[in-house]
């Protein structure tokens, strides 16, 4: 008995850009020998989102899986080493504290590290939780070295990312799938045609009067949605009421000083400013509420704070926070903006690509189009989705900043019951709620509740029935261990290519 | 501060396990005794399997096998082989480890399925060291070098609960775990317990109170309506115990179907230990009644129920003595020092009731695929209601191959992929991807494999040599 099953034939990416590159890289690599053809329609008329963009520690699983180099990926694309992200003033005026990626602590006195620190804490005996993270300490002082040594060595304590120019990455990108077979097509796309008995997207138009067609369509066109929404109607699910940010000013600065390792978030008036530092320059910007802000200040607020006079005229981004209601319909997965927006304060944006890259390739359509990949597809970008989104509306709800309509505006805001109930566990007990799927494990949440002042009013058992002094003096010895491992570490200039290196 | 103060009642093996996990996080725990042998795991628990995964958990790690080895109460497990139960009725095994190799980034079983579309017949346990070991009865420990085939090996074990009771009651004790005899009552007051009061009259005053007896003494004294009935879900209410003699035990458990119930037969050095399901219908005199179902709320007040108190499911693939040991782990996680815990309480609820309808899930999944139509009890078995997830995940794998896998699962992937292939569930499409690869280029892969897992059981020793050698 044999049964042949009928695989698709070819896939047409519609739009360049990160997504539309990665995407298509990822699937020059994936299907390799499997016969099914890439395409990919970009126009250069169309600009793309692409500014300095910082990445999460998955994005090293993706370029590894491709078989990239890393001294290569880094000099291509001005990346340099990211080892957090520090938030400015978030839960009050003057605060600061750094996400990394990283465990804090270790146990102390035979309880959870949280537990301890939060009982000192109580007692008004520490700050946040910075000094017992290696990470967090390298990255203040400029210093970046590759996790090494033993698993449960300081060295290997912790994980990296990069900062690079998403452009150049794109560019990097569509050299390696270009070299793989995928073909690339100049165009702007002015129509879509759909077939009438399955409503799928059968071919699109382009302004030079082509018409190309394909079996699957990866919708990469951005915020607009051009065959997800404009064509197939997804709908767009609004989050704007948790998440009052819509607008974003882009601009570019020369890096001031040496180039630091870590990527800074700092909360304004009405928003919050990025700054991304690459190798040649640093990224910034300004996401701000236009219902609490006008553009003109907003502007005026990203220049005042920038290291060095701009370099470049800045430009503006609309969007709103939120996710497309389904993200594969038919024949068409949407990748990218296109599948939805949330704002880049934990830089989640090419990882959610990159999972919708991931979950494609895991469930990549057959040519009976069974439905229930779409169906598995949607409920899983569903809840990766859901799960950053309360983790980045956590940074603004965890404020104590009462100083403009903004902050009262998110302070006070009713909450998804799934962020609520969370917030209330780590409150009462320092517990943080685990899952299987979805980013941001319980370091990240610990790092923001307790950079944003939100302190456990208990601890668990073994932790109470401690010692507060053994406990402190272990504390202590254990960041006194951390500070002096990462005054060991080279300084991160030395970790990026050498012609960088060379010009210091 | 003075220590959380904790009673447990229950001498068993999951009252005892409870104890030495608290007693590690400076609990002052007392264990109380009611008399009863009961293991906290209902009729069933006089041997347990313990899992890879069991093994590899801090708890798993509390009570070294080494002395179990050496009092001559464990076997080693290689997996366990299931008779009777699939559509073509064919035997199979599911292997500790794992069952042969991706070709590239194409996983295993994808390989397999597609081989399968192009007419081929392949058994995924052909490619799975344990399972061809445990066909020739050989045994050997994992390796640590991945260049080994043993390095696929994942170690388990067979033991008895008596045995591994007196493991973790050793090790409390040595982290002055106390004990006391015997239980007559509780104290209550309101919705808290305050003590439990012993036959000598005496007091045992603590925080909260943890119950592992069999029977749930102090959870049900109201026999209030908290309790849900998985009767239906599951055929077979009825159950027997009984202990065989054997003469060497195999490395793997016996798990045989029959037209209204099943057996499953767990080695031990000094025999098998053989547990009987069975409906109404055909139940033995002697037997007793089991009914499946869980408690929705395990933690009401200050009282905590742990094992068969709260949850009673089928003792298949050591899911009893997982989930009692992830309840102590994540009482072990959330008990608050002080204070009211009612937070606490609510979020260890809805763990637990998750963590058991996800290990009721993996149980279900071999009875809704079983094979056995023109059975009565069986059909109803394949016909009953479902968890929505696992109906996902049955339609997902049977489409194409992949898992689902949800917050709280029992198993891994690859454990699922073994249960529904062994039951006969064949995904409709193979991974598109792993069409990259030509059916001769898979063919020769599994060859490859296969033979050299032949290679590698002839080298290993029986499992005789190695429970003597260690004994």
């Amino acid at each position: 008995m044999s049964m042949m099953q009928e695989n698709i034939k070819s896939v047409l990416i519609v739009g360049g850009g990160t997504a539309g590159w990665m995407t298509a890289a990822a699937l020059s690599h994936k299907l390799a020998d499997t016969g099914i053809a890439v395409q990919l329609v970009e126009s250069e008329a169309i600009g793309t989102v692409g500014v300095g963009e910082a990445t999460v520690p998955h994005i090293r699983h993706f370029n590894q899986s491709m078989g990239f180099d890393e001294a290569d990926f880094l000099a291509r694309t001005n990346a340099t080493f990211k080892l957090g992200i520090e938030f400015c003033n978030w839960g009050r005026i003057g605060d600061r504290y750094i996400h990394p990626f990283g465990e804090f602590g270790r146990s102390v006195a035979g309880a959870p590290f949280i537990d301890q620190w939060a009982r000192l804490r109580r007692a008004g005996r520490v700050g946040n939780l910075d000094a017992w993270s290696l990470p967090v300490v390298a990255a203040r002082e400029g210093r970046f070295a590759h996790p090494t040594g033993a698993t449960d060595a300081l060295t290997a304590s912790y994980g990296y990312a990069y900062q690079f120019d998403a452009g150049l990455y794109a560019r990097f990108l569509r050299d390696y799938a270009e070299a793989r077979g995928v073909v690339r097509s100049e165009g702007k796309v002015v129509a879509v045609a759909r077939d009438d008995a399955t409503g799928h997207v059968a071919s699109i138009t382009l302004d030079d009067g082509r018409t190309l067609s394909a079996d699957l369509f990866v919708d990469c066109s951005g915020f607009r949605g051009l065959l997800i929404e404009d064509t197939l109607g997804a709908g767009y699910e609004d989050w704007s009421h948790w998440l009052p940010c819509d607008r974003a000013w882009a601009v570019p600065c020369p890096n001031v000083g040496p180039i630091g390792p870590y990527t800074r978030a700092t909360a304004q008036s009405a928003g919050w400013t990025w700054r991304i530092p690459l190798q040649h320059r640093a990224g910034n910007g300004h996401v701000f509420s236009s219902s609490f802000i006008d553009d003109q200040t907003a502007l005026d607020q990203l220049i005042a704070g920038l290291d060095a006079p701009p370099l470049a005229e800045p430009r503006q981004l609309r969007f709103v926070p939120g996710k497309r209601k389904a993200q594969w319909l038919g024949n068409t997965v949407a990748i990218g903006l296109s599948a939805g927006f949330l704002e880049p304060l934990e830089s989640t944006s090419i990882h959610l690509i990159q999972i919708g890259i991931e979950t494609l390739l895991d469930l990549f359509p057959t040519a009976d189009w069974d439905e229930i990949d779409a169906r598995e597809y949607n409920a899983r970008m569903d809840v990766e989705y859901d799960r950053v989104r309360d983790f980045i509306i956590l940074h603004y709800t965890a404020t104590q900043r009462d100083d403009t309509p903004f902050w009262n505006h998110v302070r006070t805001m009713t909450l998804p019951d799934s962020l609520a109930e969370k917030m209330a566990l780590f409150r009462a007990r320092g517990h943080i709620v685990g899952y299987r799927h979805g980013m941001f494990l319980e370091p990240s949440w610990q790092a923001v509740y307790a950079g944003q002042n939100i302190v456990p009013e208990r601890g668990g058992a073994a932790a109470e029935a401690s010692d507060l002094r053994v406990v402190e003096a272990e504390m202590q010895a254990l960041a006194g261990e951390i500070a002096r491992t990462a005054a060991t570490l080279p300084p991160h200039a030395h970790a990026l290519p050498d012609r960088l290196a060379a010009a210091e | 501060m003075s220590a959380l103060r904790i009673a447990i009642l229950g001498d068993g093996l999951i009252g005892r396990m409870a104890s030495a996990a608290l007693a590690r996080r400076g609990v002052a725990v007392t264990v109380v005794g009611t008399g009863a042998r009961d293991h906290g795991l209902g009729p069933v628990g006089e041997a347990v399997t313990l899992s890879p995964d069991w093994l590899a958990s801090d708890i798993g790690g509390i009570v070294p096998l080494d002395w179990l080895a050496r009092h001559g109460r464990l076997s080693w497990s290689l997996g366990n082989a299931f008779t009777g139960w699939g559509r073509n009725a064919a035997p199979w095994f599911m292997p500790c480890g794992e069952a042969g190799a991706p070709l590239g980034t194409t996983p295993f079983h994808q390989l397999v399925a597609r081989a399968r579309h192009a007419g081929h017949s392949v058994r995924i346990a052909d490619h799975a060291l344990a399972a061809i070991a445990a066909q020739v009865e050989r045994f050997a420990f994992p390796s640590d070098d991945r260049r080994s085939p043993r390095s696929t090996l994942a170690l388990a074990a067979h033991v008895d609960a008596n045995a591994l009771a007196a493991g973790f009651a050793r090790a409390g004790e040595a982290m002055g775990v106390r004990h006391a005899t015997r239980f007559a009552a509780a104290s209550v007051e309101g919705v808290r317990i305050v003590a439990l009061t012993l036959d000598d009259g005496s007091r045992i005053a603590a925080d909260f109170f943890v119950d592992c007896s069999d029977d749930g003494h102090l959870v049900d004294p109201s026999g209030d309506g908290d309790w849900t009935d998985w009767r239906d879900r599951f055929p077979f209410d009825r159950v027997r115990v009984v202990r065989e003699s054997d003469t060497a035990p195999p490395p793997y458990a016996l798990v045989a179907a029959h037209e209204d119930g099943w057996r499953a037969s767990v080695p031990l050095p000094d025999g098998r230990i053989v547990t009987e399901f069975s409906s109404a219908a055909t139940a033995a005199a002697d037997a007793t009644d089991f009914a499946p179902g869980m408690r929705a709320q395990p933690w009401r007040g200050n009282c905590i129920g742990i094992g068969s108190s709260v949850c009673r499911i089928d003792p298949l693939f050591g899911a009893p003595l997982m989930l009692a040991s992830r309840a102590v782990e994540r009482l072990t996680g959330l008990l608050p020092g002080s204070g009211d815990a009612s937070i606490e309480r609510a979020e260890y609820n809805r763990l637990s009731v998750q963590a058991a309808e996800r290990a009721a899930d993996t149980v279900q999944a071999l009875y809704v695929s079983n094979g056995r139509a023109g059975d009565e009890s069986w059909d109803r078995a394949r016909a009953a209601g479902r968890s929505p997830l696992l109906d996902a995940k049955l339609a997902l794998y049977a489409s194409r191959g992949v898992v689902r896998l949800d917050d709280g699962e029992l198993f891994e992937a690859e454990d699922w992929v073994s249960l529904l292939d062994g039951q006969g569930i064949h995904p409709r499409r193979h991974d598109p991807l792993a069409s990259a690869h030509s059916v001769e280029a898979i063919d020769a892969h599994l060859a490859r494999i296969r033979a050299r897992l032949i290679d590698e059981v002839r080298a290993m020793p029986t499992h005789a040599a190695v429970l003597n050698a260690r004994n």
